[in-house]
């Protein structure tokens, strides 16, 4: 049985505003207030009419990607120089140009490309890489390489600014960690493995009463310790989002999967796609590739990580074309790093810097974008940066999400011709009578 | 002693009472039981300490798994003895598959068993303290069993953790730098002069020593030399790739500079330089502070035991011991500051609910979806801790693991001692909760018992350790 309390009845008995003498968070005061939003309404409940706010899809290929070995530049000596062992060689490739061919592997990549639904960035980085994984991860999710700013996610920022009426659901990750990207003050994303078991279940025998006693229960407490007072407010936000994410589950398909290879990869981007169609109000999503760190024995391990990654992807577009979905729908894939172009002795490589992205979906302009990293001109065995990964975060935010970045990304950076620009769509805040930003025909 | 690390003297202000050995215990154990805060309690704050520092003389004895696998092991190996016998390559023999198949089978199989295995030891074991440090150096000297692939290798270190528990750093340092399952993870075993491999040398200082800042790329690079020559035996038999060798013929002899001392550096002086920087200390201080104090444990406080740590040349029990009879340790912000882990939630969660024969597979299982998966850090920093436990889709996966462990779906559980609202949350928290809370609580409509339960193990003061 599953007892849900409208977002509406769980605010009205569990929050009743904040009242004197507690200071509340930033964000459940802002949930407050969305009480009192008259639009509140039409975004939470399925309004009448086909949502068509634009959509994020995240993918975080963890541990630094080889990108040389990703997109591989054929036509210049020099890679197959450094990479004795590891070079991929050019009869294998997916030719993509005169210079550069992909990863056989990632064959469906190579079937998008072609269909004009996959656009690469080629040579991202930002300027005195960081060769950690933790100091470099971070930086591409905070968009900040100086370290000095607050320590929220681009993402995070994002749905503070631009999106907050966007419910409790504005975020979503597949995975039992919060990725810092999608960190805000206003803690509206979600983390959850699979959304029909997301919510609380009262034990056998305690039922509506125990729900209710947790509601009464969560009111919070003035003069609660720091740490017990933000668990208040993350279990009361989970169980509003539980509300809204029931609301969708139902719909959910239980015979969905078809055309999705298991691995744990693609099957996040099946709930991803199932979330979508069912009409979650939710702008960004997140799913996480790991295991790219390749010091050792790198051939076959990237090359199956590769092969996850291509069927996971090709699965998802192929899933969210049959459901007209492709166009609301933009994948954008990173890694914190590439690797160095010589390969180091144990057939692996070592941390690097710049590295291809690909943006995947209807939206993107397709080909391949920006130049590629010189070979010969290289920074301590590594390759220089020619597009900064902030400027196709601009890209996303400005041409795609139709928010402005400057004060999201804390700076001015050019945006680029790899996202179509789309006549008559919707901003991130969707719906909202005055907050929507139409896109720039 | 550094004023930061006065000691707690009880006074009639401010006795010690449950409250705080409950702290105690909880900090330095799994889920104390009301038998176990009365005897700190009534004992006070010296001897309580002590008693956590009592350890085993030996280790435990291992896991049975572990033996199936080094059978499987030793099948595959002489099947491949034979075949160099007779000059045979092993790739023309795909029936060799099976074995092969059957070793990665029970490698698997034994690093669930292990996990149960040290699960167990937490709830049960005779020394909370070492198993509470065992985990602390699990999520700081990080390997996985994802990429290390030898449960055997993984136990071996699980040990080590266990043999300087309450140590001394240094000689720590220095067996882990030894370590196969070390070796593997960070690659080093494959760290050859003229070949260096980077990846072990850049995070014993980034995330082991001494934190980023303190080093350049430079040192990375020469560091890397130093350890050169650092691998496994041999990769021929799987008893070889789990025994350390330093080889000369794959050693860079040749004179490097590493934080500004030129010499013919090798793994050991690498170490020892480190060592001898001020970040080191401060950076293992901090480390422990934020597990046993805060996530953002006070400066001050961080100091005074980096400075100890220095004082004791790396002995680790003074250090802790000092912190746990420190006044800074009982003060209200530190005592209910950290978030439990998913291992203290689960583990104490069976020892409150006296659950007999818990099925420690399933809440391995379990504790993956709360973000943490023993032997299987996320990444080698290990878990970011904290408030970063929770979010809303742990929050669920705690309050559904706690559900299925009251029903005895999980083992069978012993409520006796839990009879009413009052007991419940006494018994539990170990703490007094808001009058408004307790309000709830004592008024609340739930039917059962296991449902009271079930939603004090879902309070927010549940969750805080």
């Amino acid at each position: 049985m599953r007892h849900m309390m409208t977002r509406r009845e769980f605010l009205a008995k569990g929050l009743t505003i904040v009242s004197a003498g507690v200071t509340a968070p930033m964000f459940l005061t802002r949930t407050a207030l969305a009480l009192n939003n008259p639009w509140d309404q039409s975004l939470t409940a399925q309004a009448a009419g086909r949502p068509d706010w634009p959509i994020l899809v995240v993918v975080q290929m963890g541990g630094g990607n080889d990108g040389l070995n990703t997109i591989v530049p054929f036509v210049h000596d020099e890679y197959y120089r450094a990479r004795p062992h590891l070079a991929v060689p050019q009869n294998q490739l997916l030719r993509l140009n005169d210079e550069v061919g992909l990863n056989p592997e990632l064959k469906p990549l190579k079937e998008l490309f072609d269909d004009g639904q996959l656009g690469i960035i080629q040579g991202v980085g930002y300027p005195n890489p960081n060769r950690s994984h933790f100091r470099s991860m971070e930086i591409w999710h905070t968009a900040d390489p100086t370290g000095t700013g607050p320590k929220t996610g681009w993402l995070g920022r994002m749905f503070d600014s631009e999106c907050p009426d966007c419910g409790e659901t504005a975020g979503i990750t597949l995975s039992p960690e919060m990725p810092l990207a999608m960190q805000g003050t206003g803690g509206r994303v979600v983390a959850m493995d699979n959304p029909a078991r997301f919510g609380f279940h009262p034990v056998p025998g305690a039922g509506a009463q125990e729900v209710e006693a947790l509601h009464a229960l969560l009111r919070p407490v003035a003069g609660e310790e720091p740490m017990v007072d933000f668990l208040t407010h993350t279990e009361m936000n989970a169980l509003v989002a539980a509300s809204d994410v029931g609301k969708i589950a139902s719909k959910i398909a239980t015979d969905a999967g078809a055309g999705y290879p298991k691995d744990p990869f693609s099957q996040k981007l099946r709930i991803v796609a199932e979330l979508i169609a069912a009409g979650s109000p939710t702008r960004v999503y997140y799913v996480g590739l790991g295991g790219f760190d390749t010091h050792a024995a790198q051939a076959g391990r990237q090359d199956r990580l590769l092969a996850t990654l291509g069927a996971g992807l090709g699965a998802f577009a192929g899933d969210l074309k049959d459901k007209g979905l492709q166009e609301r729908v933009l994948t954008m894939t990173f890694s914190e790093f590439g690797r160095r172009v010589a390969e180091n002795d144990a057939a692996g490589t070592d941390h690097g810097t710049a590295a291809p992205m690909f943006l995947m979906g209807g939206p993107v302009t397709p080909g391949v974008h920006g130049a590629h990293p010189s070979l010969t001109d290289l920074d301590m065995g590594d390759l220089k940066f020619g597009t900064d990964f902030r400027s196709v975060y601009a890209t996303v935010l400005e041409q795609w999400l139709g928010v402005k970045s400057d004060a999201i990304l804390n700076g001015r950076f050019q945006t680029l011709d790899i996202v179509k620009p789309h006549v008559g769509a919707v901003a991130v805040s969707g719906l909202m009578p005055g907050g929507a930003r139409v896109r720039r025909a | 002693m550094p004023v930061a690390l006065e000691p707690f003297v009880p006074s009639s202000g401010d006795p010690w009472d449950s409250q705080k050995a409950a702290h105690l215990l909880r900090r330095a154990g799994f889920g104390p039981l009301p038998r176990e805060i009365a005897a700190a309690t009534a004992v006070g704050p010296d001897r309580a300490v002590d008693a956590l520092f009592v350890f085993p003389p030996a280790l435990p004895i291992p896991p049975v798994a572990l033996g199936d696998a080094q059978a499987a092991e030793m099948r595959l190996d002489a099947e491949l003895e034979l075949l160099r016998s007779t000059r045979q390559r092993a790739q023309d023999h795909p029936e060799l598959r099976g074995f092969y198949e059957q070793v990665n089978q029970a490698h698997g199989r034994a690093i669930v068993e292990t996990t149960s295995w040290w699960l167990d030891r937490m709830a049960s074991g005779p020394a909370p303290l070492q198993e509470k440090l065992v985990l602390f150096w699990h999520g700081h000297f990080t390997s996985s069993f994802g990429d290390v692939q030898d449960a055997i290798a993984m136990y071996n270190q699980n040990q080590l953790f266990r043999q300087y528990a309450a140590g001394n750093f240094a000689r720590l340092f220095d067996a882990v730098a030894r370590d196969p399952a070390m070796l593997r993870y960070l690659n080093n075993d494959q760290n050859q002069r003229g070949r260096p491999n980077e990846n072990w040398a850049r995070e014993a200082m980034e995330l082991f020593t001494m934190g980023i800042g303190h080093y350049t790329e430079d040192d990375v690079r020469e560091a890397a030399r130093a350890w050169t020559g650092w691998t496994v035996v041999d990769y021929r038999s799987f008893q070889d790739r789990r025994t350390f060798a330093f080889k000369p013929a794959e050693h860079d002899g040749g004179q490097k500079t590493f934080l500004g001392q030129t010499g013919p550096w090798d793994g050991t002086d690498v170490m020892r330089i480190i060592l001898a920087t001020p970040a080191a200390p401060q950076w293992v201080a901090a480390k422990l502070a934020k597990f046993f104090v805060a996530p953002q444990p006070p400066a001050e406080l961080v100091d005074g035991l980096a400075g100890l740590l220095r004082q004791s040349n790396y002995e680790v029990a003074p250090v802790l011991r000092a912190l746990f009879r420190s006044r800074a340790f009982y003060r209200p912000d530190v005592m209910h500051a950290q978030v439990k882990s998913p291992t203290e939630y689960v583990v104490g969660a069976v020892r409150h609910l006296g659950i007999q024969d818990a099925d420690w597979i399933r809440l391995g299982e379990a504790m993956t979806l709360m973000g943490q998966r023993l032997f299987f850090p996320p990444t080698v920093a290990g878990w970011d801790g904290g408030a970063a436990w929770m979010n809303s889709g742990t929050v669920f996966t705690r309050s559904d693991v706690a559900a299925a462990l009251l029903v005895g779906r999980l083992g069978v559980p012993n409520l006796a001692a839990l009879g009413s609202p009052e007991a419940i949350s006494a018994q539990l928290l170990a703490r007094p909760l808001a009058p408004a809370r307790q309000a709830v609580l004592a008024q609340t409509s739930v039917p059962s018992m296991t449902g009271v339960i079930h939603l004090v193990m879902t309070l927010p003061e549940y969750h805080v350790a």
